[in-house]
């Protein structure tokens, strides 16, 4: 009987020493909630200032048309504006990794997120295949130049957007709309044909 | 004299709710000019930010100002120390049951891979791929910023079980906020908690794009 009764003494001890230890807490995270306070600027000023802050945002989006790609739906978008003139299923990169077996080198086969700009166009491109192209594949890096071309399996077009990193065409339309590139944008054919006749070089490109 | 008495108590209160409404308008514009100009520097740059805009409730993907998606927050919590509208550093994310692992090629295999498919065809659509899709991000998960801001996104229920897994993690949430909130003024750190509900695809889409380390504002007017 006695020790049911200092069990329930230290429960509940323990139970308002936790009501106590809430309170504080919530003591604490109310108390340093601080209420806005209005800048000594007169409001005709801040309204001023807030409407010049929006024209520069706006003036920093891109001008004409500009394409956008959704790396996660495998989309790319034409737009102009806040208009989308046309939307393509395409292939994003892999995120998958290769490690070099003999040095300390890494890819990791993502398409890169932020704003890069079309630097290149090409037709009938040749892919200069780079080291981590033949490692994947178990075979050794050439050290001549010519070993790496290969040409055909960019499609018919490309654009370059620096670093490696090109929207192309491919032979492999069924993976499209699936995350398997190294890292590149590649569009089918006929869509990318419709996009090389009507995008400048310079067009700026945003991927997320 | 009880009229004019009557017309003053009137006017007095017709200036006063004036006066609140005009002062309630101008922190609203002081407000969002500092939004604004918070986004002036992250827009300048070549990324990809995320607005989290807890006043309208929602998630902006955004670049050059440009709104590049826009999701809505379906239920929202916070708690703790008042967050200023400022780019911040998003740290760290870490799922709360599996983090999407990245395949390794394996270069051998590949090669075993290319002999076979001389033998062998696939049909077209039913393969499986080794590699990171939308699907395999998580759904649940929570985000470190900078400032002891913790921002942890959760999927809206609508089963049975999901709307019970729900009370208990807002049950779970009220009492384990001020132990934190004490833990950290312990250890004279700022804490704050946000916690936002989307829906699924939603979630993975935010895990999917914001990188460890991107600049990012929370925005809580």
């Amino acid at each position: 009987m006695i020790m049911r009764k200092k069990i329930l003494i230290i429960l509940l001890a323990i139970f308002i020493i936790f009501l106590t230890l809430e309170a504080v807490g919530f003591y604490l995270a109310g108390s340093r909630a601080s209420a806005v306070s209005l800048k000594a600027d007169s409001v005709k000023n801040i309204h001023a200032r807030n409407v010049n802050l929006k024209k520069r945002i706006a003036a920093l989006s891109p001008k004409g048309t500009y394409l956008v790609i959704d790396t996660a739906k495998n989309r790319l978008y034409v737009k102009q504006e806040n208009n989308t003139l046309k939307e393509v299923i395409v292939s994003t990169g892999s995120g998958s990794i290769l490690d070099d077996p003999k040095g300390n080198r890494q890819w990791i086969f993502d398409t890169p997120r932020g704003e890069r700009s079309i630097q290149v166009k090409k037709t009938n491109p040749v892919w200069t295949k780079p080291d981590w192209a033949f490692i994947e594949e178990g075979e050794d890096v050439p050290k001549s130049f010519k070993d790496r071309i290969e040409e055909g399996v960019l499609g018919d077009y490309a654009f370059d957007l620096g670093d490696g990193y090109m929207i192309h065409g491919t032979l492999y339309t069924r993976l499209l709309g699936r995350n398997v590139t190294h890292g590149c944008v590649r569009v089918g054919d006929k869509d990318l044909k419709e996009i090389y006749n009507t995008i400048p070089v310079g067009t700026k490109v945003i991927i997320f | 004299m009880k009229i004019l008495s009557c017309t003053l108590l009137i006017i007095l209160l017709a200036v006063s709710v004036t006066a609140s409404a005009i002062s309630e308008k101008a922190v609203g514009i002081v407000n969002e000019t500092r939004l604004l100009e918070a986004e002036l520097k992250l827009a300048k740059k070549p990324i990809i930010y995320f607005i989290f805009n807890l006043k309208d409730k929602k998630v902006f993907l955004k670049s050059r100002g440009l709104i590049l998606k826009e999701m809505k927050i379906e239920d929202l919590k916070f708690w703790g120390e008042p967050v200023d509208v400022a780019s911040r550093s998003m740290l760290k994310k870490s799922a709360l049951f599996k983090e999407p692992r990245r395949e390794k090629i394996d270069p051998n295999k590949n090669k075993e891979e290319e002999a076979e498919t001389t033998t062998t065809t696939t049909t077209p659509g039913t393969f499986d791929i080794e590699a990171l899709e939308l699907k395999d991000m998580p759904a649940t998960y929570r985000l470190e910023f900078e400032g002891g801001i913790f921002i942890s996104i959760g999927p809206a229920g609508t089963g049975f079980f999901s709307k019970l897994y729900n009370a208990g993690s807002n049950l779970g949430w009220y009492i384990s906020r001020p132990l934190i909130t004490i833990w950290n003024s312990v250890r004279s750190r700022s804490y704050t908690s946000i916690y936002l509900t989307l829906n699924e695809e939603d979630a993975r889409s935010i895990y999917w794009s914001l990188v460890e380390n991107s600049e990012n504002i929370i925005y809580q007017p």
